[in-house]
């Protein structure tokens, strides 16, 4: 049962939660039904959550867990619309992708070309902030494997960000 | 000596500890081409962290926080449904764990409606009416109330019209009451008359279903009556 301070927090997550969630999935509408998919099995087991560790941790590990489950599932889009198409894509509440400033949505558009590997290291340090030991808590791999992703990660972002430049 | 891309990038990003930290910082004073690596990586970083950063500024929708909201609503009257075939599922396996069946009068202390089990007869006459510990009509005492989540909880010991006495868990306001939680009563005998019950006489699974809804310490006399006066409404 969760208590009102638990569910305080989760609410305070919330917003975190979805930059986390629309690094992943790349657009608004997927990444808040992937935060609520979240939330949902967060309050399902919150009797699993020890009391003294990090809440926002054990909730970004199952966040992910549940992002996989739906790209196994191919119920994602997965790849974030060309950037040319955003704004046609509505996001909940009536929200369109449009209001995505050109740098997130340039920032975006290259996530979605990494490996999912890659993708949600690179979200998880750079963007979530978490430390490299952090990172591989929450995503249950030896902090080596985070490490390597997060190498191959920033090379491609960098080839990435370059070919962008170049074509504009 | 060598500096893997590895290094390079936990130098970066600041994950080093201070002896490899000060190894690669010498490494990289020595050689403009990693200077230059490290400075593309941390550029790279801090452009990404921004272009994030509307997000967490940006409104997210409502029924995000509905979500972690909707879970404390009590069991009974207006949980998701889930929740309430949950609680009867429940209450059912634990009457007919104790070998009960269901008498199907119309009189009987409880029936089904709706998916819940809800308290019917002299049952619901009690918990709208009967202050704990007061001796009951129709073989129906109340021993304890409190204020749960969003209502209120009244544990009960019903002597008739199941199979064998019961003590169960009531939880909603005036004219519905949702059993959510019912087992046998210990084999003890009851005073013939005043109920009055110590909490600590009442079965754990009581406490516990009670304890689930965040119950609070139970109701005073007087903030029964008060209760009652008001239709257990808050």
């Amino acid at each position: 049962m969760a208590t009102d301070a638990v569910r305080q927090d989760l609410i305070r997550l919330i917003p975190r939660l979805r930059r986390f969630a629309l690094a992943l999935t790349g657009t608004y509408a997927d990444a808040d039904d992937l935060v609520q998919d979240a939330l949902e099995r967060a309050l399902a087991r919150l009797h699993q959550w020890r009391p003294g560790t990090r809440l926002d941790s054990w909730v970004y590990r199952i966040a992910q867990n549940a992002w996989r489950d739906q790209l196994r599932r191919g119920r994602t889009r997965g790849v974030a619309l060309p950037l040319d198409d955003a704004d046609e894509q509505p996001g909940s509440d009536g929200r369109t992708d449009a209001e995505a400033s050109l740098q997130l949505r340039e920032a975006l558009h290259a996530l979605a070309q990494l490996p999912w590997e890659q993708r949600i290291v690179i979200t998880l340090i750079q963007i979530e902030g978490y430390t490299y030991p952090e990172a591989a808590a929450i995503l249950d791999v030896p902090e080596g494997t985070v490490t390597s992703r997060l190498v191959r990660g920033r090379a491609a972002l960098e080839r990435l960000m370059l070919e962008r430049e170049r074509a504009t | 000596m060598s500096v893997t891309d590895e290094d390079l990038s936990a130098y970066a990003d600041g994950m080093l500890d201070a002896e490899a930290s000060a190894r690669v910082a010498a490494a990289v004073a020595a050689d403009p081409v990693l200077a230059e690596r490290v400075a593309r990586m941390r550029r790279q970083a801090a452009t990404l962290n921004a272009a994030f950063a509307e997000v967490i500024a940006a409104p997210a929708p409502h029924r995000l926080e509905a979500v972690v909201l909707a879970e404390r609503r009590p069991t009974a009257w207006s949980s998701p449904l889930r929740g309430r075939v949950a609680a009867i599922a429940a209450a059912m396996l634990l009457a007919f764990a104790a070998g009960w069946s269901m008498r199907s009068e119309v009189a009987g202390p409880v029936a089904v409606s709706d998916g819940a089990l809800m308290a019917r007869g002299a049952l619901l006459r009690a918990l709208d009416h009967q202050v704990a510990g007061e001796p009951g009509r129709g073989d129906v005492a109340i021993t304890l109330s409190v204020q749960s989540e969003t209502g209120f909880c009244r544990a009960f010991e019903v002597r008739s019209g199941l199979d064998a006495p019961a003590i169960g868990l009531a939880c909603g306001h005036a004219g519905e009451w949702a059993v959510v939680a019912l087992t046998e009563a210990p084999d003890q005998p009851t005073p013939e008359k005043g109920y009055a019950m110590a909490r600590g006489a009442i079965p754990d699974s009581i406490l516990q279903a009670a304890d689930q809804r965040r119950a609070g310490d139970p109701l005073s006399l007087e903030a029964e009556r008060e209760a009652i006066a008001r239709g257990w409404k808050r």
